[in-house]
C-alpha cells in the first residue's frame, strides 16, 4: 500500500478521536480564539504584577463563566457575562472584555473583540444601563481584532482594522490585529501602515506568542508608570 | 506525489472532513480554491496610444524597447498546493483548535476557586448559553499530537518529489 494510503487511513482514525462536534461554524473557532487573546492579556498583566480576577456584570465572583460571541453592550443584563478585573497595586483597576462596543471619535460604535479599559469607565456604563452608555476609545488601553480562519485570511479584515484604528486612536495604549496565519497580503499592507500585527498566534507557535505577550507586557508597564 | 494523487489525497480528505461534521471547512477550502491565487509578473507595457499611418514617424534605425511593469495575475492553484491547503484547514480546525482549548481548560483551572463551567452567548434575547468544548480538550491532547505528526509527515509527501 502507498504510504499516502496508510497516513490517511491513520489520520482518518486520529480526526475520529480529536474531531470536536460542537464546532460546528467558524464563529466557534472565533469565539474560542477571542477567549485566547483575552487569557494571553490576563497573563501578561499578571507577568507585570497585577491580581486578575473574574466578575460578572453585576460585580459577583461568577459560578460559570459566560463570555459574548457576538458584540454587545459592556452593561447588557441579558446574560451574566463575565469580564476579568486587573488590578495593579496603587493604579487605576482596569477590566478586560470580549465583545463590547467602544464609542469611536467619530461618535460611531465599534465593536472590539478584546478590550481593556479603565473601570471607572466601565462602571459608568454599568451605572447608566438604561441609557446604553458606550465605553469612549480614549478610556481603552488595549483594543485586539482577532481572527481565526481555517482557510486564508481575507484583505478585507486588515482594512476593516486600519479603518477602526483610524476612529479609535490610542495616545498611551495599542490596538493589535491578531490572527492564526500568516497572509502576504494582510501582512504587507499592516507593515506598510505600522500597525501591530500578530500572526501565526497559536499555541504551537510561542516565538510568536511570547512576542504579542511581551507588547501587552509593555503597554501594562507604561500604565504603571503613568497611572 | 504526483498531481494525479494529489488530487486523490485532497478529495479523500475534504470526504473525511464532511463526515467529521467539518461540512465549512471543507466548503471554506472549495472556495479558495475556486477563487484562485495572484502571482506577481513583470509585463510589457502598452499604454502608448496606437499611431496611425499618417502620424508614424519615419522608421529609426534603433527600436524602442516597450515599457514593463509589475502585474498581478489571477491563477489556479496547482493540485499539490490545492492539498497543502486542505492539510492546513484540517490542522487549524482540529489540531490548533484542540490545543488553544487545552490552553483555556489549564489557564481557567489556575484562576477559579472551583471548576468553573464556560459557556458562549450572544448579546440577544431567548437565547440559551451553549457549553464550550474546552473542558473536553485535555483528554485528547495525545491524539492531537499525533495528528500534527501525520499531518507533517503527510506535508512532506506532498513536497517530496516537488523539486
Amino acid at each position: 500500500m502507498p504510504i499516502e494510503d496508510d497516513l490517511l487511513n491513520e489520520i482518518r482514525t486520529v480526526v475520529g478521536q480529536t474531531a470536536i462536534t460542537t464546532h460546528t461554524a467558524q464563529s466557534d473557532l472565533s469565539d474560542l480564539y477571542e477567549l485566547y487573546v483575552f487569557s494571553l492579556i490576563l497573563e501578561a498583566a499578571e507577568e507585570e504584577g497585577a491580581q486578575c480576577y473574574f466578575r460578572d456584570v453585576l460585580g459577583n465572583d461568577p459560578t460559570a463563566l459566560i463570555f459574548r460571541t457576538g458584540p454587545g453592550d459592556i452593561a447588557s443584563t441579558r446574560q451574566n457575562y463575565t469580564h476579568a478585573v486587573i488590578q495593579f497595586p496603587q493604579k487605576p483597576a482596569l477590566e478586560c472584555h470580549i465583545g463590547i462596543y467602544v464609542q469611536g471619535q467619530s461618535e460611531v460604535a465599534h465593536e472590539c473583540d478584546v478590550a481593556v479599559l479603565y473601570q471607572t469607565e466601565a462602571q459608568t456604563c454599568r451605572a447608566n444601563v438604561g441609557h446604553g452608555l458606550l465605553p469612549r476609545y480614549s478610556k481603552v488601553l488595549i483594543a485586539a481584532e482577532c481572527k481565526y480562519y481555517t482557510t486564508d485570511i481575507k484583505l478585507g479584515l486588515a482594512r476593516g482594522f486600519l479603518g477602526l484604528v483610524v476612529d479609535i486612536p490610542y495616545y498611551y495604549g495599542e490596538r493589535h490585529f491578531v490572527i492564526n496565519q500568516s497572509p502576504d497580503s494582510v501582512m504587507k499592507l499592516l507593515a506598510k501602515h505600522k500597525k501591530k500585527l500578530a500572526h501565526d498566534l497559536i499555541p504551537a507557535e510561542p516565538g510568536e506568542v511570547t512576542k504579542l505577550k511581551a507588547s501587552f507586557r509593555e503597554t501594562f508597564d507604561r500604565f504603571k508608570v503613568r497611572g | 506525489m504526483t498531481d494525479d494523487k494529489c488530487e486523490v489525497v485532497r478529495r479523500k480528505l475534504e470526504q473525511l472532513l464532511r463526515q467529521q461534521h467539518f461540512e465549512w471547512v471543507a466548503d471554506a477550502v472549495e472556495e479558495q480554491i475556486r477563487l484562485g491565487k495572484t502571482k506577481r509578473e513583470v509585463v510589457e507595457v502598452t499604454d502608448e496610444p496606437e499611431l496611425t499611418l499618417s502620424q508614424a514617424p519615419p522608421a529609426s534605425p534603433r527600436r524602442r524597447r516597450a515599457p514593463k511593469d509589475k502585474f498581478l495575475r489571477r491563477v489556479e492553484y496547482t493540485p499539490r498546493e490545492r492539498l497543502t491547503l486542505t492539510i492546513a484547514a484540517l490542522e487549524h480546525a482540529v489540531v490548533d483548535a484542540g490545543e488553544i482549548g487545552i490552553h483555556l481548560n489549564e489557564f481557567i483551572s489556575k484562576r477559579t476557586r472551583r471548576p468553573a463551567q464556560v459557556l458562549f452567548a450572544p448579546d440577544e434575547d431567548n437565547t440559551s448559553p451553549r457549553p464550550s468544548s474546552i473542558h473536553a480538550m485535555p483528554a485528547k491532547e495525545k491524539h492531537l499530537r499525533k495528528l500534527r505528526s501525520l499531518l507533517a509527515e503527510l506535508r512532506k509527501e506532498v513536497t517530496k518529489d516537488a523539486n
